[in-house]
C-alpha cells in the first residue's frame, strides 16, 4: 500500500477526538486498522516525521505527530527534525 | 440581477481567534475590523467565500480542483484541534446549485456539496466578519494545498465565470466576495516559521496597482511551492479578483514580523466596488 494509508490515518485522527485519544495511548493498536505498510509502522512509532516526510505525507497531515505527541514527538522535536528533511 | 458590493481578502490562522481574545489590541483584530466595517457598508446579501479545505471536508480519496457548496446550511470547525468557538451558519443553496450549473455549461467542470463540514479556513474570516453568522455563505472551494493544484489562470478565469454568474442571476441579490488565505506560509513543513517576503511584497504590489494579468502570470506553481505549503491559498484572492473585475483595492495591507526577517505575513485587502 502507499502512503496514502498513513495520510489516511492521520485525516481520520484531525476528525476524530476517539481515535486521537487511542493513537496517544495505543498508536501501534489504532494502526492496526489501517493499511500501512512495515517501514511505514516503523516510522510512525518510532516518531521519525522525517522519513514519513520524505515518503510523502503531507505536512498539514503530518504536523498531527507533534500535535497529539505521537511516537514520542514534541513540538521541539517535530521542528527539528522536519527543518532537516527538506 | 444580482450585484458584486465588496470584496475583501484576509487571513485565517487558526489561532487568531485566540490571540484576538487574549490581546484585543493585536494588529489583526485592527485590520479585522477595518475589513469588517468596509463589508458592512456594502450591506451584502450573500458571502462569496473562496477559501481552501485543510483535509476536512476533503481527503485524497475526493479532492475536486473547484467544488462549489450546495448544502442548505452547514457548521465547524470540524478540526479536533481547532480554538475557536462553534458556528452554524446558513448556506446559499440555490444560488450554488445555479454557480453548479452555469459552471458547467460554461465549460467549467465543477464539484458541488451538498454536505459540508467547514473549516478555519472558512470560519475564522467568518468569525471576525460575522460573527452573528446571519448572512448566508457560498462556499467555493478552491484545491490550494494538495498538489497538483489548479493553474492561477484557471482560478482567475473561474472568478470571472463566477462575475458573470452572478449578473445575470434572477436576484436582486448583493453579493459580497471574501477571498481567505495566506499569500506565504508553510504549516509544519520544512520550511516553518519563514516567510517570502519578497513575494508577498510583489503580490500586494501588483494587487494595489490591479495587474491581475502579471500576478496571474507569476503565480506558477513552483513560485506557489517556494513560498510555502500553505501558498496556493493565494488562488482564492486571484478568483476574487477575477469576479471583482481586476479592480485596484481600497485598503490592501501587509504586516510582516519581525521586520528583519519576518516569520509571519498578514494581508487584507478591501475591494469597493463604484456603483454597488
Amino acid at each position: 500500500m502507499s502512503i496514502y494509508a498513513v495520510s489516511k490515518f492521520f485525516y481520520e485522527l484531525g476528525l476524530d477526538e476517539h481515535l486521537a485519544h487511542r493513537a496517544r495511548t495505543d498508536l501501534g493498536s489504532v494502526l492496526e486498522g489501517y493499511d500501512v505498510s512495515n517501514s511505514e509502522r516503523a516510522a510512525l512509532l518510532s516518531g521519525d516525521v522525517a522519513t514519513l516526510y520524505r515518503m510523502g505525507v503531507h505536512a498539514f497531515l503530518l504536523n498531527s505527530m507533534s500535535r497529539h505527541g505521537l511516537g514520542g514527538v514534541t513540538r521541539e522535536s517535530y521542528r527539528d527534525s522536519i527543518r532537516a528533511a527538506s | 440581477m444580482a450585484r458584486v458590493v465588496v470584496g475583501v481578502g484576509v487571513p485565517h490562522n487558526p489561532f487568531f481567534p485566540r490571540l484576538a481574545m487574549e490581546d484585543g489590541q493585536a494588529r489583526i483584530v485592527g485590520d479585522f475590523n477595518t475589513v469588517r466595517a468596509a463589508l458592512e457598508a456594502a450591506e451584502p446579501d450573500i458571502l462569496l467565500i473562496y477559501t481552501s479545505d485543510h483535509f476536512v471536508n476533503f481527503f485524497y480519496d475526493k479532492l475536486p480542483a473547484f467544488c462549489v457548496g450546495t448544502a442548505e446550511h452547514a457548521d465547524g470547525p470540524h478540526e479536533i484541534s481547532r480554538d475557536m468557538p462553534w458556528y452554524s451558519t446558513k448556506v446559499a443553496a440555490a444560488f450554488g446549485k445555479g454557480l453548479l450549473g452555469h459552471g458547467l455549461k460554461s465549460n467549467f467542470d465543477l464539484a458541488g456539496a451538498e454536505e459540508l463540514r467547514l473549516d478555519h479556513s472558512t470560519l475564522v474570516p467568518l468569525h471576525f466578519l460575522t460573527p452573528d453568522m446571519e448572512i448566508p455563505i457560498a462556499p467555493v472551494f478552491i484545491n490550494g494545498l494538495a498538489h497538483p493544484l489548479p493553474n492561477a489562470d484557471r482560478c482567475h478565469q473561474l472568478g470571472h465565470m463566477v462575475r458573470k454568474y452572478i449578473e445575470q442571476w434572477d436576484d436582486d441579490a448583493r453579493v459580497g466576495v471574501i477571498a481567505s488565505g495566506s499569500i506565504s506560509l508553510e504549516v509544519g513543513g520544512p520550511q516553518v516559521g519563514w516567510v517570502d517576503a519578497d513575494w508577498v511584497n510583489r503580490v500586494v504590489e501588483l494587487m494595489r496597482h490591479g495587474k491581475s494579468a502579471e500576478l496571474v502570470a507569476e503565480s506558477t506553481t513552483e513560485q506557489l511551492i517556494r513560498a510555502g505549503n500553505a501558498s496556493g491559498e493565494l488562488l482564492n484572492w486571484i478568483a476574487m479578483l477575477g469576479t471583482l473585475g481586476d479592480a485596484q483595492p481600497t485598503y490592501l495591507e501587509a504586516s510582516m514580523e519581525p521586520a528583519e526577517s519576518p516569520r509571519s505575513a498578514h494581508v487584507f485587502g478591501v475591494w469597493g466596488v463604484v456603483g454597488g
